[in-house]
């Protein structure tokens, strides 16, 4: 099992059909799931204590799927109240603070953090370590995200109502005298502290990338997951700070008279738009870049490739990292106070590395064996909505067209198709791959299948027609519309894609729960993936590995298993591990039956030379 | 040319900077949708061709340095194009004319529009429930100049391809040269930067006048005292 017994490469090489032994599975090397215990707490007490990286990386999957489902709820009064002209189902007042909150819970609540909850679950296993670098904190930052989470929903409680100025907030409107409600103040407060969470967190995986990789684990031999946590977390680190100053200042004028954003004082309004967008634009790369990676992981594996162009794809994420802070004034095109050509070069340029990762994913896939179990179903799915909201992206770098489109039902289109759409599609293809890893149990493709085509029906239908409505002329932000009647009807389309959207969760969650009630025998490696995440237990034991295998590429779990072929996986790998043959396993990190194996042939063979000597 | 454009949705282009607009953006989208669409057949083709038909192990070529580069450059090519376009354009659009042959002061405020036109002693005021309408002679260059009393506001007629947001505090201005297209066009145009409460029903129409029945339309209002109260009569014809 573990001893090698290599074999000259045949012409073709088969995935072990014809001798499936001679491929090596990691369940065989560090026995059965589910044996050793999964370190997450079984208590209330424990759950609000721990600092265990997958315990709150758990807990934010949780807390952020909420944060999702009540942004959902609140776009279905939005889709409502649109489904006809004039007004019917809620009064201005409370439409204003329900767009409001639906952009904020889904922006700050719901994408960012399901992000973090990848950086803190995913990211230490793929990098070979036992818990992120700083695990206190780690919970700080957890504790500080829900706390906001629910400073910002209370809102909804406060006298006058939550925040009803819009998800970027313009002052003066979100002024004391614009707004002067409390619900406005708990708005801010709230960003400020997840904002916060978000700032300690990117300092942890920065610290845990560049500190806490296994041996053998380079840079050049992470996988894109983690790469996109990096730069995620650098950009966080670079914006977020940035945007916690800027609100601080609106505090600041809307209790304590100062005059930063207060026109009629001498203030500038126009100071906010600044600062908010060079936050605001960078976020949306924080929001999309972790699920870049989690496609990027999943195209290679159901393929059967290697990531095409590894590093031309890393490249691409740090020249995307870097042009990202030089494109916010886009947001700006129509103040006619910013120089439109600059940042249409910048926004449109962002573009070609963007375009590069499109081509990377479908050359991982090109030439492949390309099964479609459910994460490879939503990827591709992503893919091709992904590049949709693409193409609008690059006709709203454009000024020209911008100048009609800004501030249109255009634009609620384009960043649905490029945030909402791929994070919640890509979103999905990473709970159904690594839904595995985390509870040891598999989801029902048939019902993965339903929910896959639900709601790519669902989602094309709900925001494709917001492109033609903004196109003729349709604000965002309005309760009430002129009753053309193709407005009405691409608004009764839209809000029945948002009803279908709705029906897509349920096979989901039949799923889910069949699942959990379901024996737990996905086994460790039940994809035949690729990163280490898969080396180990399913789900991982306490400090995620007994056993590591060699890293000699960024697939160490891939080359492992072909480790009985010369020229298939990463050269040096056979080598490397029978290196470790005939040394004390106090020198390497093996436990269980291959800790044995090796510690045997290792006492064998002292035994044999004493027998020498 | 006259239009009643009452159950048209999309305006048609009334200035010589919309129709600018709109062969860029014919552009714009032929080339999204070349794009969108090669790719979605790509990964169509990608799916059929590629699917796992037997056991053997696929090729595990990670790099193709010189397809890599392809796949830069002529994306790359194609941003400069759209960027050339942009910049040509644009700098005709953003272009103010300091010698307009008519000047209108919009006057935006939470939630109605004011219109004055300083040389003709005429300003037209939304009251209540009533929008205003902002009256254009045709084959003219307007300057617009933009004050907002308030919060920020958003000037958008969607027949001019153009926005502008109004920022308390600082005043702005853009111009156009109006086509010989006249016609009413209720509800044209909108604030587009959400305000506030009544944000939706912040409208106003357009109604665009051949020069001399403009002219002859500003005598009156100016004799019947200047100030025009009126909403815009939904059927009345042009």
């Amino acid at each position: 099992m573990t001893t090698i017994d290599r074999k000259p490469s045949a012409p073709t090489v088969t995935l072990g059909g014809d001798d499936p032994n001679h491929l090596v599975s990691i369940d065989s090397v560090i026995g059965p799931s589910g044996q050793e215990g999964t370190g997450l707490p079984t208590t209330l007490v424990g759950w609000l204590t721990t600092t265990n990286h997958k315990a709150l990386g758990v807990a934010y999957f949780v807390a952020s799927l909420t944060f999702l489902a009540i942004g959902g709820g609140l776009a279905g009064i939005i889709r409502a109240e649109l489904t006809s002209p004039g007004q019917q189902v809620v009064s201005e007042q409370v439409y204003n603070q329900v767009f409001t909150i639906h952009g904020s819970v889904m922006v700050f609540l719901f994408a960012v953090p399901f992000g973090f909850g990848l950086a803190n679950y995913i990211m230490p296993l793929q990098i070979g370590a036992p818990d992120l670098a700083f695990p206190r904190l780690n919970a700080f930052s957890f504790w500080l995200y829900v706390i906001g989470g629910a400073v910002m929903l209370f809102g909804f409680a406060a006298d006058g109502g939550a925040a009803p100025f819009g998800w970027f907030a313009y002052p003066p409107l979100s002024g004391a005298s614009g707004s002067p409600g409390l619900g406005a103040d708990m708005w801010i407060v709230a960003i400020i502290l997840t904002g916060t969470s978000g700032t300690l967190t990117a300092v942890n995986v920065i610290a845990t990338i560049t500190m806490l990789r296994t041996p053998g684990m380079t840079l050049f031999r992470m996988p894109i997951l983690t790469w996109n946590l990096l730069v995620t977390a650098f950009m966080v680190l670079v914006v977020f700070p940035v945007l916690s100053g800027a609100l601080l200042m609106l505090l600041a004028d809307r209790q304590f008279g100062t005059k930063f954003y207060v026109p009629t004082d001498g203030g500038s309004p126009i100071l906010w738009q600044h600062l908010f967008w060079f936050f605001g634009h960078p976020e949306v790369y924080i929001v999309a870049l972790p699920f870049f990676g989690v496609v990027t992981e999943i195209f290679p594996v159901f393929a059967r490739r290697p990531v095409f162009g590894y590093k031309g794809l890393i490249f691409a994420t740090l020249t995307i990292g870097a042009l990202s802070t030089s494109v916010w004034a886009h947001h700006m095109f129509v103040t006619g106070e910013v120089v439109v050509t600059f940042f249409a070069l910048t926004s449109s340029l962002i573009a070609i590395p963007t375009g590069v990762k499109v081509f990377n994913w479908m050359g991982s896939m090109y030439g492949g064996a390309i099964t479609f179990e459910a994460p490879m179903k939503f990827a591709i799915g992503f893919l091709v909505t992904f590049v949709v909201g693409g193409v609008t992206g690059v006709m709203l770098a454009s000024p020209t067209l911008d100048f009609q489109l800004s501030d249109s039902f255009f634009v609620v289109a384009h960043f649905h198709y490029v945030m909402g759409g791929t994070v919640v599609i890509a979103l999905f293809a990473g709970i159904y791959f690594w839904w595995p890893k985390v509870t040891g149990r598999m989801l029902s493709e048939r019902l993965a299948t339903w929910h896959f085509w639900l709601l790519m029906i669902g989602f094309n239908m709900t925001f494709f027609f917001m492109h033609l409505l903004g196109r003729e002329g349709m604000p965002r932000r309005v309760p009430d519309y002129e009753p053309i009647s193709n407005w009405e009807l691409w608004n009764q389309l839209a809000t029945a894609g948002y009803v279908i959207l709705l029906i897509s969760m349920v096979p989901f969650l039949i799923a889910v729960v069949k699942s959990l009630r379901g024996p737990a025998n996905a086994g460790a490696d039940p994809w035949n993936a690729y990163s280490l995440e898969w080396a180990t237990t399913s789900p991982p034991v306490e400090h995620n590995f007994e056993w590591i295998p060699p890293i000699r590429s960024e697939r160490p779990v891939f080359d492992f298993r072909w480790i009985n072929h010369d020229d298939v996986g990463a050269p040096g790998v056979a080598e490397a591990w029978m290196a470790r043959e005939g040394l004390d396993d106090r020198w390497l990190p093996l436990a269980g039956p291959v800790a044995a194996d090796v510690a045997d042939d290792a006492n064998a063979a002292s035994s044999a030379d004493s027998d020498v000597g | 040319m006259i239009l009643n454009t009452s159950r048209i949705a999309l305006a048609p282009p009334i200035t010589d900077q919309a129709n600018e607009t709109e062969w860029v953006w014919d552009i714009y989208l032929w080339i999204a949708i070349a794009v969108a669409v090669s790719v979605a057949l790509f990964v169509l083709f990608i799916v059929v061709r590629f699917r796992k038909r037997d056991d053997d192990l696929p090729s595990q070529n990670q790099y193709n340095i010189r397809m890599e580069l392809l796949y830069t450059i002529i994306p790359f090519l194609v941003i400069a194009a759209l960027f050339a376009i942009t910049v040509v354009t644009v700098e005709a659009i953003v272009k103010v004319d300091d010698d307009p042959d008519l000047v209108v002061e919009v006057i935006a405020s939470q939630w109605q529009w004011q219109f004055d036109y300083p040389d003709d002693g005429v300003r037209v005021v939304g009251s209540g429930e009533d929008i205003p309408e902002l009256v254009l002679p045709s084959s003219s260059s307007v300057l617009f100049r933009l004050e907002s009393l308030d919060v920020v506001h958003s000037f958008w007629i969607t027949a001019f391809r153009f926005k502008r947001d109004i920022i308390p505090g600082s005043p702005t201005e853009f111009s156009v040269d109006m086509t010989d297209t006249t016609g009413l066009f209720p509800n044209a145009g909108v604030c587009a930067e959400f305000c506030g409460l009544s944000h939706a029903k912040m409208r106003f129409s357009v109604r665009v006048l051949e020069p001399d029945a403009f002219e002859a339309w500003a005598q009156q209002q100016r004799e019947a005292g200047g100030v025009v109260t009126s909403g815009t009569p939904e059927e009345e014809d042009v």
